[in-house]
């Protein structure tokens, strides 16, 4: 039995007063493409920096692949990790760069990071600082990718990329890593990137995790009911409702549920993962969608 | 990882070595005459005993280079500790690149003890023939200098040492500031602070100074006070680092101890006493110029029946 990708336990981070992550447990299995989403400020960060060891928890434990982050040179070497911003050199060049991961990582696959870079036209002489955005981004997967890692995580990736940049470069991601062992934890703060490339879901919100799991799972999982305002009394039984919203004319529930959802005075849609992450983070079903069903449940 | 570090450090290591080539050739051009004039007008005068002018006006000579001199060695090692210590972990953590750096598959010990012993390491050598040089280049100036203790951290290796010092204090300030300029600027004060404290406090106290007291003679003129024979070391070189007038039983006069022999006059005047006897109570064995001197002059109240006198005791301690 392998060890998880990335298994908390309590885990906490402080700085100074304020707790940018609070009691985080949860445990995601090898394989996954996993997208953590939540708002600015969330702690996204945090946990990331926390799981390519930058930081030292301030409560509970992580363990990353079965160790603790930054442990030693092996464990180093077992993590890739694409910062935000893709922290690169300005002074050094592209080569150079490269050249840094080849003589920094025993595993390096010096091939497939030239390889990578002629794909994506990038001029081995340019100084790091004259490059895109985009560029950086993808100079900064690349040495993360080189290193043969069996975790990649990605900090923001996509943030500061322009949206045919972002769409760029998550294919790339994902065609590079098709049929390799590798899990992949990505954050960012828009659930569109999420939605295109992850089939596991952790939502991050004020510090504290509020769901994680399987992506299909949860939209199965999870149902948005729909109601007139006078619904109000008649409370779904059996569910735990998520998120409530009041409109004019309507009311909004999302709810979660591990049965099949029988409730008579609630109109029962499907949710979208977008609905689903709203929910969560607290802002509910907010927008005032004018739905033909509204009549239907009186 | 030594070839990250290397790569982070070499246009500094070229500016630096560049900037030691200059002043490495300007000693090397003027050396040779300074040891020439040493050679042919220095040593021949001490045959006939008069060397004062002729010391004085050899002194004189490249005047011009001897300050730049002893300037440079001062700042040389605070220039390592500004512009390859400050930076060396402020930098990371200020432009961000800490996270590529301590993200690749070399812990952050071995990344900081690399980077540290190279940068260390050529920050020596470099410094190293710097001093060797300058050290070489003031010779012939030191063996007529008097005041050698003054330039016992400009020679040799005290300027290594400072320098390496500096490029440790500049990477823990670095890593504290977590700002490059901050740190530049704290490296700064904080170098000079600490040379001051050791060159005001730490170096006079290394060593238990000797102490020796010598008798001298208080003589009042009309045209005010002064001691026959000159107060000062013992020998030339000598560290004079505390100076003063003490009674025979060691008691100094003053609140001060009163530093110059004139100020105990008032002391004297009640003693009933104006002048006495000079004489020189021993001779003192040639000391190491780096070891510091406490002199304690003695006003001194002689044997019965002999004239009181001040002396300057010079006993060893």
């Amino acid at each position: 039995m392998s060890a998880a990708a990335l298994e908390t336990v309590g885990l906490g981070k402080r700085y100074l007063r304020r707790w940018a992550l609070a009691d985080c447990t949860f445990r995601i299995p090898r394989g996954h493409v996993v997208g953590l989403v939540g708002p600015n400020g969330a702690g996204k960060s945090t946990l990331l920096n926390l799981a390519a060891g930058l930081l030292a928890p301030s409560a509970g434990s992580i363990e990353v692949l079965g160790e603790q982050p930054a442990r030693d040179a092996a464990q180093l070497a077992r993590v890739g990790f694409v910062p935000q911003d893709a922290a690169l050199y300005g002074r050094l060049s592209v080569e150079d760069h490269l050249r840094l991961g080849a003589h920094c990582n025993p595993l390096w696959d010096a091939v497939a990071a030239h390889a990578r870079l002629a794909e994506l036209g990038l001029s081995p002489r340019q100084r790091a600082g004259k490059l895109s955005g985009g560029q950086r981004a993808q100079l900064s997967l690349t040495i993360a990718l080189a290193k043969r890692p069996e975790l990649l995580l990605l900090d923001e990736p996509v943030a500061s990329l322009d949206p045919l940049a972002r769409r760029e470069f998550l294919g790339l991601l994902m065609s590079t890593v098709a049929g390799r062992d590798v899990s992949i934890l990505l954050s960012s703060h828009l659930v569109s990137d999420i939605e295109r490339v992850c089939d596991y879901l952790i939502v991050l919100v004020d510090s504290s995790v509020r769901v994680a799991g399987e992506i299909e799972e949860l939209l199965t999982g999870h149902h948005r009911l729909v109601g007139t305002r006078s619904t109000d009394d008649v409370a779904p039984s059996n569910q735990t409702v998520i998120s409530a919203s009041v409109t004019d004319r309507q009311r909004l529930l999302v709810v979660r549920s591990d049965g099949p959802v029988v409730e008579p005075e609630w109109v029962i849609e499907s949710i979208t993962l977008e609905d689903l992450v709203l929910a969560y983070m607290g802002q509910g079903a907010v927008r005032q969608v004018a739905l033909p069903t509204t009549q239907a449940t009186t | 990882m030594t070839w990250l570090a290397w790569r982070q450090l070499r246009t500094q290591a070229a500016v630096a070595a560049l900037g030691i080539v200059v002043v490495l050739v300007a000693l090397g051009v003027t050396g040779p005459h300074l040891l020439h004039v040493y050679d042919s007008v220095v040593v021949p005068c001490a045959a006939h005993g008069d060397c004062f002018s002729v010391t004085a006006h050899f002194q004189a000579l490249d005047s011009q280079l001897r300050q730049p001199c002893s300037t440079l060695m001062l700042l040389a090692p605070v220039l390592f500790g500004i512009f390859l210590g400050a930076p060396l972990i402020a930098r990371e953590l200020e432009s961000g690149t800490y996270r590529l750096a301590w993200t690749q598959s070399v812990t952050r010990t071995r990344w900081i003890a690399t980077r540290l012993t190279l940068v260390m390491l050529m920050t020596a050598v470099l410094m190293g023939l710097l001093s060797t040089a300058v050290t070489w280049w003031q010779r012939p100036l030191d063996l007529v200098n008097s005041t050698l203790w003054l330039n016992f951290d400009q020679r040799d290796v005290v300027p290594v040492a400072y320098a390496v010092f500096a490029i440790a204090l500049g990477a823990f300030l670095g890593a504290i500031a977590r700002r490059t300029l901050v740190a530049m600027a704290t490296t700064i004060a904080g170098y000079f602070g600490v040379r001051y404290v050791v060159s005001e406090y730490v170096r006079p106290n290394l060593f238990a100074p000797l102490r020796a007291s010598l008798p001298f003679r208080l003589r009042v003129t009309s045209t005010g006070t002064g001691t026959e024979a000159g107060i000062g070391a013992p020998q030339p070189n000598d560290w004079v680092v505390s100076n003063q007038i003490v009674t025979g039983t060691g008691r100094a006069v003053g609140e001060n101890g009163g530093d110059r022999p004139e100020w105990c006059l008032g002391w004297l005047q009640r003693e009933g006493q104006r002048d006495g006897s000079v004489h020189r109570r021993r001779s003192v064995p040639e000391p190491d110029p780096r070891v510091p001197w406490r002199a304690s002059f003695a006003p001194h109240r002689g044997d019965a029946g002999s004239p009181p006198a001040l002396h300057r005791q010079l006993p060893l301690a």
